[in-house]
This record gives C-alpha cells, structure tokens and sequence, in this order.
C-alpha cells in the first residue's frame, strides 16, 4: 500500500489532488477518523447555516418563559432570560470557531516557518532563539490572554494575536524539529548540491512536506483554543452577552443546574463534541499522514 | 509486528483495578458536619481581605460591623425610631443643640464601661476629615459633641436640624470605644450582640455571643461570616447547605429556592432606586416642559415587568424617598402621551426629538431599563439613542458628564437623599439641580420642630422634584432574599437589616 | 553531571529574568497607568497624584523596573492598590493553597496516569486500550468547569456528600483542607490523568517496538522482567519532562477550577485582581506562576539527570 502521505507528498497537479483523496479516504477508513471528521464537518456547516435555521432571534428575551422545559415551540427549553436555547445552541459556536481557526491557521504559519528557518540556520542564533522559547514557555499564557481582553478593552478579537502568538511559540519547537530531521533528507542535499540557496530550498523542497506536520500541528492547536477560548468565555473574558458562546452559556446556566439544566447541557455537549472531533480528526489525520502529533505538548 | 506477542503475556492488571476502587471509595466517604448553634452567613468579600473592623472605614466589614457594633438610636419596623445606647434625648427650641442620655451599665466587649466619653470620640472620629469616612457627609451638620457628664452627650450642630436621630440610624453609625481608633480595625471592640472570636475577612470571621448583651443574649451561640466573591459559588454553597442565609438574590434565581422546602425566600421593599437623570442645565433638558414631557411618557408598572420582571420593584413618581420613609410623599403619577407630545410642542419640539441616553453594563439593570425607556419614549416622538459605554470609566467619564445617564442609589432617609442628590452646589447633585425654592424649603424643614409641619415641608420639597426635576426615577427596587430552614425565628420582612440577635436556629 | 545541572540552573535563573521583564513590560504597555487602571471614576486630582507618588510612576520605566525586580528579589512586592496590605502577605497564603491542590491532584493523578498508561500502552488496540484511551480523550476535551459543575450536581446538590465551594479560615492547615477540597482535587486529577497517560501510552508503545525489547522478547527473557526492568524506566524516563512541560497547560487549568469551587488560591486571586485592576498584584501572581511552572520543570530535570543510566554511570565511575 502506498501511504498516503507518500501521495500527497510527490503528487503535482492532478497528483496532488489525488492525494488529497488518498488522505481523505485513509482518515474515513478509520473510525475514529471518521467520527472525528463527521463531527468537525457538522460543526462547522452549522455555525455556517446557523442564521438560517434559528427559530427565534438570538438575543430576544422573554419574561413569560423564563427556563422553561423543553417544548416544540423550544426544543431544547429556555434559558433565564427567556431566551431559545435551541438557537443560542446552534449560533453558538460561532465566534468561538472563527476566533480560533484564524488563530490557530497564524500558530501554525508563523511558528512553523520560523521554527523551520531556525532549523535551517541552526548554529548560535538557533540555539538563542530557542533558549528564548524556552523562557517564553515559562510564561502562563493564559494570565496574558486575561490582562489583554481586560485591559486593552479591544473586546474579543484582541484574543486572535494573543492567542496566535502564545500557541506560536509552542509550534517553533515542533517546526525546527521537523526542519532538522528532513535537512539530513537526501533531496535537500541534492538541492545544496545543485547550487540553490536556503531560502529556495525551504520554500520549494520542505514546506511541502512540512505542510503534513503542521497540519496536524494546526489541528490540536485548534483544538487547544476551542478549550482555552471557552475558559475565557466562561471566566467572563471572551464573548460579551448578549452574543451566544457556548462557554458564556454554560457559565451563565451553571447557577440553574438544579432547576433548568437543559440551559447549559446542551451547549456543553456541542462544545465537547466539537472539541473531540477535532481531536479524533487530528489523531487520524496524524496517522494518515504519518505525522506523530505531540499531543498534550505546549 | 513483534509488539503482538507481548500483548498475550499476563499483567497483573487487576491490581490497579483494586487500587482505583480502594481510592474511590475512599474518597466517598460523606463529610458530616454537625451545626447545632451556628449560624453561617455569606458575604462578597468586595474589598478582597482589605475589610477594616472600624465601623467608620470606608472598607468597613459590613456584615461584622453590624453585629459588633450598636448605635444611639434604631429604627424600628414603623420607620420610627427606637432607643439603642441612648435612652432618651432632648433637642432645644431652635434645633441646634441635642443631647441625649447613656444606657447606665453597658458594657464594651473588652470590659471597659460605656461612657459619654466613647460617644463624643466615635462621632468626632467619624467626622475627622482624615478617614475619609463615607458617614462624614451624613453627619456633617454636627459641629462637635461634648459629654456633660457620665451618661449624658450633647451635640453642638452648625445649622438646625430637628431630626437628628434619623441621621444617626444610619448602621455604620456604630459607638467604639474613646481613643481605639489605632486598633480597632483589628480588634472590633463594639458594645454589640456579638464578639469577636477571629477576624478572616477570606476566610471564615468567627463571632461568638455576648452573653452581658444589654438587650439580652444571643438566641445563636456562633456566626460565622464565610466569604464566597462568586455569586454562583454562593449559590451552590446555599443549595448544598453550606451556608444558611444568602443577602440577595435576584429573580431568575428565586427560582431555585423557592417552593424548596429547604429554604425560605424573603422578598423586602426597598428605597434603592435606579434611574436616568437630565442635566437640567444643559440643551434640551433645561427647558422644563421637556423634562416633564421625558417623564410623562413611561408606563412605570410595564417598565418593572420588562426590566425586572413581576414583583422585582414597586413604582415611583421620581421623588428618591422611598414609601417606607415616615417623610415619603405619594404624588401619584400616570403614562400620558398626548400630554407629554403637547409640552413637546410648546417647547417647540413639532416633529418630536432627539435625545441620546449614555448608559452602561455597570448595572446589569441599567441596560434593559434603557431599552424600555426607549420603546416607551417612542410613543411620544421621543427618540431615544442609547450609547452603551464600557463599564469602567463610566461613574467618571459618563456619569455628571453627559446630559442624559443611567444611576443608582442606594437606599437613605429623606433628608439625606434630599440633601446628598438634589441640593444647589451638592457634590453628587447629578441633575445640576439649582432651584432655591428647592433649597430653602429643604432649610425650613430641617429647622422644623413639629413633625406634622416637617412632614408636610418634606413633601412640598418632593412636590418642586416632581413637577420641575430631571430625575427620572421610575421604580423601587425589591430585594428577595433567602434563609435556610433551619432558621426557626425568621427576621421580619420589614427589616432590612437584620437583627441577627433574635434569630434561631434549630 | 555537576556541569549539566549547573547549566540547567543557569537557565532557569535566566528564564525567570526573562520573565520578569515580559510581565513588566506588558503592564507597562497597557494603556493608562497602574493608578488610572485602579482608581477608575476617582482617578483625577489629589487622589491619583498621592496614588502615582506612592507607586513611584513619576520615575522612567527602567528604573522602576530594577526597583521592582531589586526588591521583589527580596519577596517585597510593594502593597497591594485595593487591599492595601503588602503584596507578599496576600500572596502567600494563596500561594500554599494552590501547590496544596496541586499537589494532592498530582500525588493522585501521576501515579494513576502512569500505571493506566503504562496498561493502554501494553494492551495497545485491545479492549482495555479502547476503554482507558477513550475516557482520557474525554477527560482531556471536556472542558473543566463543565467536569466541575457536574461533580458539584452530583456529589455537592443532590448527593451532599462533599462541599459544593471551598469554604476554609485563610489560615487553615493541610488536614483542614484536604477533606475540604475532594472535589477540585479529583476534577484536576482527572485532566492532569488524561494528559501524562497519553503521553505514558505513546511512549511506552515507542518503546516497545524498540530494538531492545525486541531482542529481549526473542531471546525469551520473560514479559515482566522485560516490562520492569527494561521498558518501563525507558519509557517513563521521557515522560517525566513532558509532564513537566504539561504544567504550564494545567495552570491555567486551576485558575478555572480554583474560581468554580471558590478556592482561595493563586487562581482565584488573579481573576479578582484583573477584576479590581489591581496591576502591581497582578504582576506578582503572573511572576509566581512562571515560578511554579520554572520549578516544576527544574525538578524534571534533575530527577530525569539523576536517573538517566548513562549519566548515572558515569557518576558511579567518577564517585569509584
């Protein structure tokens, strides 16, 4: 069997796409993969067609049905302003999904080229660098997400840098150690050999192959966010009310466990899911393309 | 693959099992904790451990204060006053001068005696200008105390004021001892219901009955005062029974208490008001038909469910007394639209106007209030534009900044709300409300001996509010609160502060 | 081996420097200054003059960063702007609270980690595998607060076994704690499970395919000796350093479960002090968490030096 990432990583053109569908069918091929990719599918389709399928408006507060049961007229009930859990539900993913893609897409690209060009370079100024990564390790990023949202007052899209930045810092490492294993590659002596300098060789023989280990690396920082995003949510440092978040609903129903707990179950299920999905997608698309994720690594 | 083989092999993997079950049930051994006598009672901890036991401080630890310490005089469920260390006072015939006689035989939680000594040092160290008290401004009619002998105090003020006793309910006016001031932050030294045990404004303060107390011992021996800053984390300890008493709680949550045979919810009347107040010296709001025309357009009793939700607050006719003052004047007021588009007009408004209100999430209330007042206001050819400011910054860029604000005021007796909010020159007048009619009947009532007459000057001051103010002071607020059963005497529902002296416990 | 921990130290040392100078620089770069920041409404006049002389704004930023640094050397943090008590005196306290169930979570959650990773990793693909595997992956994407909220529903509201929050004297000793905080402990016990097992699995499963094991399994050494003698302190020695690396992720993890259970740790403290605008604080609780996270990671390092066989060895032949 030729391993998918074997295709993907040679194929030019209509190669490359087929590839991509060699990838594809590995990851549906597992279960696990499979699920995982369903999952993210789902999500993702959902936070897209949300505004098409709410019942009701998003933020409309009704005294007269404060944290009702669910009901056809509110399948997944009420919440304590009255409001349609079901929509808030479905919408509420949004901010939490853009926010963290984009931050995750800037991680992975701005790490990974610069954990790749330290690679490349190696000598003194790699290893200062990464003794610099190392302190900026030493720094909990979350205490600096806090002070940013709080006392820039530059609301929740303050987070993309932050966020991009701190998650960065982790994929250098993870660059550099890719960059390094294939720097000893034959190919990349090859191309030394015929005359080209570093630049042309990072851009035209490695990122190709790179781009598998930082796709996964992408995935689980994703991952990673979703979680750190609706701890800020939840801590009262990300979404503002009235804008559904699905962190900002579960702290915002945890008081009515007792009487209401639809109100903060269902958003709690669909930040779980979303958050394993991407998970298992990562898992199987590591597998499929061969890439090891360091899962659990900052 | 070679790693097959391995898996074939035997683990003692039943070990870890047992492990993991011996752990568990370990560590699902109930925690029982007995509480005969105890009460147990959250707070916020809003000044984060800084708390000072000096009644007096602006940190002043609220909830131990009140039962460390006692006053002069007390208000009693009638709005009237009753005696607390005083026993009776006089006041002369042109209101300047008050004396009032000691309750003989009180004793400090230290032993030493009270004198009128302790009475004369509490009130000059509430007014020394150094401690920044926040009762200074209340009391600052007083010029000076003076003890004429043991038992007896007089009051020298600097202008007349025939109801001196009602500033001096104010519950941080509390009696410490003459020259603690250096320690009593520390040590609590009241003549209260309660001594302290151990101050731990983080953790758990310790307080423990006096049983010497002059209006006779505590029914519970122990209160401790826990402090939970999360307001959910409150509620959860009130719900697994951690904690007896919750202070405030807001609708949505009753809720959770009520028809819970566990607990017992309490809903108070209270004069705490919010409101949008015009600076009346300022476009277009210093044209008094359009301040009038602003307030004529608001369905109050519609306002309170929308805003507050049914029962959340009773309504009111913008004067800040609140009806469970004895100087509380009922003026009645009604929604009239043709009314309010007629002033508009006269003050040549034709096609309706624009006024832009500056509100903010400081309150959660200030918001949804905003909003009602904007589709009530509508109505009229009123458009309402809400600017919503970040919430901090806004009590000192916003609020007496704009025109047209969102406020809050807490609960105070006539006189002081009257004096503190709407007197010329006030520091906190957010209305830039000059009116000397205003002013001087506000005089004549303080100077007045006779209550019949006082009341009536009280009520005039509130009828010139009303008819040419620019505070819109839609409602009182209702503040539900919740007991855990197992207190058996619950405080009446006409106190808002407590005396948790009479409470029991089963 | 001397030479490499010294070099270790030197690192840490310089880490925290670096620290340091981030986390004063970012509160330097936040608009406004500190007494802006804290006195909000009443920022204006006398007050904020008295406030900035009292933080000695007036001076230039290096300055007062050495001035900072210099005393905070010392444990001096300056006092707090809201609660007016000296910094270190706040901090302390909380500081113990929070390595307190740090601690405990760790004492439960490493040991249980290792020996469920160390079954995954053995029993890779198989039934146990599927079961450990599967409820560390939910363990670790379930976010904590709503783990948390659901043990306080069942064990806190309708069980009443154990406190629903944290309810102590800030003076408390460790024996009045414990039974106080079951909750927060097992809920971060079971993230910080998710995370080392993981990690134990993948590196026991690396291990296995090694040549090492594999020679042994063909000579016929039998599966426990191999197991206990060779592949486990293969596999765990890589581990301890990333475990190590996983605690800068699980600190963040505790200010979340500290707020939820209302435990008077570091966590908790810094959510009110952001909420107070408190910044000299804040600063100190930001530098104790780089401590933490430096420490945990300097003690990684020694145990892994120390057991490392190959610098064991040569430590027995320097020693011989």
């Amino acid at each position: 069997m030729i391993p998918a990432a074997d295709a993907i990583r040679f194929g030019t053109g209509r190669s490359r796409l087929a590839g991509t569908v060699i990838v594809f069918r590995d990851i549906v091929s597992r279960p696990v993969g499979a699920i995982g990719l369903f999952l993210v599918v789902f999500h993702l389709l959902l936070a897209v067609a949300a505004s098409f399928i709410t019942p009701y408006d998003v933020a409309l507060q009704n005294a007269d049905r404060i944290l009702q049961a669910p009901s056809w007229a509110h399948p997944m009930g009420t919440d304590s302003l009255g409001r349609d859990v079901f929509s808030r539900t479905i919408t509420g993913g949004r901010i939490s999904i853009v926010i963290t893609l984009v931050s995750a897409v800037i991680a992975a690209l701005w790490g990974g080229l610069t954990g790749v060009s330290l690679g490349l370079v190696g000598g003194r100024i790699d290893e200062w660098c990464m003794r610099l990564v190392d302190a900026f390790l030493a720094i909990p990023g979350l205490l600096f997400l806090l002070l940013i949202v709080s006392f820039t007052g530059g609301g929740v899209y303050a987070l993309i840098p932050t966020l991009a930045f701190f998650n960065g810092i982790s994929v250098i490492r993870i660059g550099r150690g890719a960059a390094q294993g294939v720097a000893v590659k034959d190919y990349i002596t090859a191309a030394r050999v015929r005359g080209h300098g570093s630049r042309f060789i990072v851009f035209q023989e490695m990122m190709p192959n790179l781009q598998d280990i930082l796709l996964v690396e992408w995935a689980m920082r994703w991952s990673w966010m979703m979680l750190a995003f609706s701890s800020l949510s939840f801590l009262g440092f990300g979404a503002t009310p009235p804008t559904p978040d699905w962190g900002l609903m579960i702290s915002d129903s945890r008081e009515f466990l007792t009487v209401a707990p639809w109100a903060g179950v269902w958003p709690a299920i669909f930040l779980s899911t979303l958050i394993i999905g991407i998970n298992l997608f990562a898992d199987a698309l590591g597998k499929a393309l061969r890439v090891n994720p360091q899962q659990g690594v900052i | 693959m070679p790693s097959r083989s391995v898996k074939t092999a035997g683990l003692p993997y039943f070990r870890p099992i047992r492990l993991i079950l011996a752990i568990t049930l370990l560590l699902s051994l109930p925690v029982s904790v007995t509480h005969a006598g105890l009460l147990r009672l959250a707070y916020d901890a809003g000044f984060g451990g800084a708390e000072s036991l000096d009644p007096y401080s602006p940190t002043r630890f609220y909830f131990t204060t009140l039962t460390l310490f006692d006053r002069l005089v007390q208000q009693n469920h009638e709005g009237g006053i009753d005696p607390g260390l005083a026993t009776s006072w006089e006041v002369s015939d042109d209101a300047r001068t008050w004396t009032f006689n000691l309750r003989p035989g009180v004793r400090f939680h230290s032993g030493k005696p009270l004198v009128a000594a302790d009475v004369v040092y509490s009130i000059h160290h509430a007014l020394d200008p150094e401690r920044g008290s926040p009762v200074a401004s209340t009391l600052a009619v007083i010029d000076r105390a003076e003890a004429l002998d043991d038992l007896t105090v007089r009051f020298h003020l600097k202008s007349a004021h025939a109801d001196l006793p009602l500033l001096l309910i104010d519950p941080r006016c509390g009696i410490i001892a003459e020259n603690s001031a250096a320690t009593i932050e520390r040590t609590g030294d009241g003549t209260g219901p309660y001594k302290l045990l151990r101050n731990d404004p983080e953790g758990i303060t310790l307080l423990i009955a006096n049983p010497e107390y002059w209006q006779g011992p505590p029914r519970v021996e122990r209160i401790e005062v826990v402090a939970i800053p999360d307001q959910v984390a409150q509620i959860q300890a009130m719900l697994s029974g951690q904690i007896d008493y919750l202070p405030s709680i807001n609708r949505r949550q009753l809720k959770l208490f009520e028809n819970n045979p566990d607990f017992i919810v309490q809903t108070i009347r209270t004069g705490h008001w919010p409101g949008m107040v015009m600076r009346t010296d300022q476009p277009p709001f210093d044209d008094v038909r359009v301040r009038k025309a602003m307030r004529l357009v608001i369905d109050r009793p519609n306002m309170i469910r929308l805003a507050l939700g049914d029962g959340g607050g009773e309504p009111a006719c913008d004067t800040p007394v609140w009806p469970g003052d004895p100087y509380y004047a009922d003026m009645g007021c009604h929604r009239d639209i043709p009314a309010a588009r007629a002033l508009l007009e006269e003050a040549g408004y034709n096609d309706g106007i624009d006024v832009d209100l500056y509100t903010s999430s400081v309150e959660k209330l200030f918001i949804s209030m905003a909003e009602v007042y904007q589709s009530q206001a509508a109505e009229a050819g009123i458009r309402v534009h809400i600017h919503q400011v970040p919430a901090d910054g806004y009590w000192t860029d916003t609020w007496m900044q704009e025109s047209f604000v969102s406020t809050r005021w807490n609960q105070r007796p006539a006189d002081q709300i009257l004096n503190e909010a709407f007197r010329s020159g006030a520091s906190w007048n957010e209305t830039y409300w000059s009116n000397p009619d205003f002013d001087h009947s506000l005089d004549m009532a303080r100077k007045e001996t006779d209550p019949v007459k006082r009341r009536s000057m009280y009520a005039k001051t509130q009828q010139i509010l009303f008819d040419e103010g620019g505070a819109i002071i839609p409602f009182y607020l209702n503040i539900n609160r919740v007991f855990s059963a197992r207190i058996s005497s619950l405080p009446s529902e006409k106190e808002l502060f407590i005396e948790w002296r009479r409470v029991a416990t089963q | 081996m001397l030479k490499v921990l010294l070099r270790r130290l030197v690192m840490a040392v310089f880490t925290l420097v670096f620290v340091a100078i981030v986390v004063f620089g970012v509160t330097e770069a936040l608009p406004g200054d500190a007494c802006t920041a804290y006195l909000g409404k009443l920022a204006q006049g006398e007050r904020l003059s008295r406030c900035q002389s009292g933080l000695g704004l007036d001076k230039s930023s290096a300055e007062r960063f050495f001035d900072w640094s210099g005393r905070a050397l010392q444990g001096d943090f300056g006092d707090s702007l809201k609660r007016k008590r000296p910094i270190s005196d706040i901090i302390a306290p909380r500081f113990r609270n929070t390595v307190i169930l740090g601690t405990s979570a760790a004492l439960i959650g490493i040991p249980l980690a290792i020996i469920l990773g160390v079954i995954a990793g053995v029993y890779r693909e198989r039934f146990s595998d599927h079961v450990v595997s599967g409820i560390a992956l939910l363990a670790m994407t379930i976010p904590e607060f709503v783990i948390a909220t659901v043990l306080i529903f069942l064990f806190a509201i309708s069980l009443k076994w154990f406190p629903a929050v944290t309810i102590l004297p800030t003076e408390a000793s460790v024996a009045e704690i414990l039974p106080n905080i079951i909750l927060p402990m097992i809920t971060l016990a079971f993230v910080m499970t998710a995370h080392i097992l993981r990690i134990t699995r993948a590196s026991v499963i690396d291990t296995m395919s090694s040549e090492f094991v594999k020679m042994a399994t063909l000579k016929g050494v039998p599966f426990r000796r191999i197991l206990f003698r060779h592949m486990l302190p293969s596999a765990l020695l890589p581990t301890i350093n990333i475990v190590a690396l996983t605690m800068a992720w699980l600190l963040s993890g505790v200010v979340v479960i500290e707020k939820v259970f209302n435990y008077p740790g570091l966590g908790t403290l810094i959510i009110q002090s952001i909420f107070d605008r408190d910044l000299p604080l804040v600063q100190a609780i930001a530098l104790m968490f780089a401590v933490m996270y430096i420490a945990v990671n300097l003690i990684a390092d020694f145990l892994v030096i120390l057991l490392n066989p190959r610098l064991r060895t040569r430590v027995s032949a320097e020693g011989g």
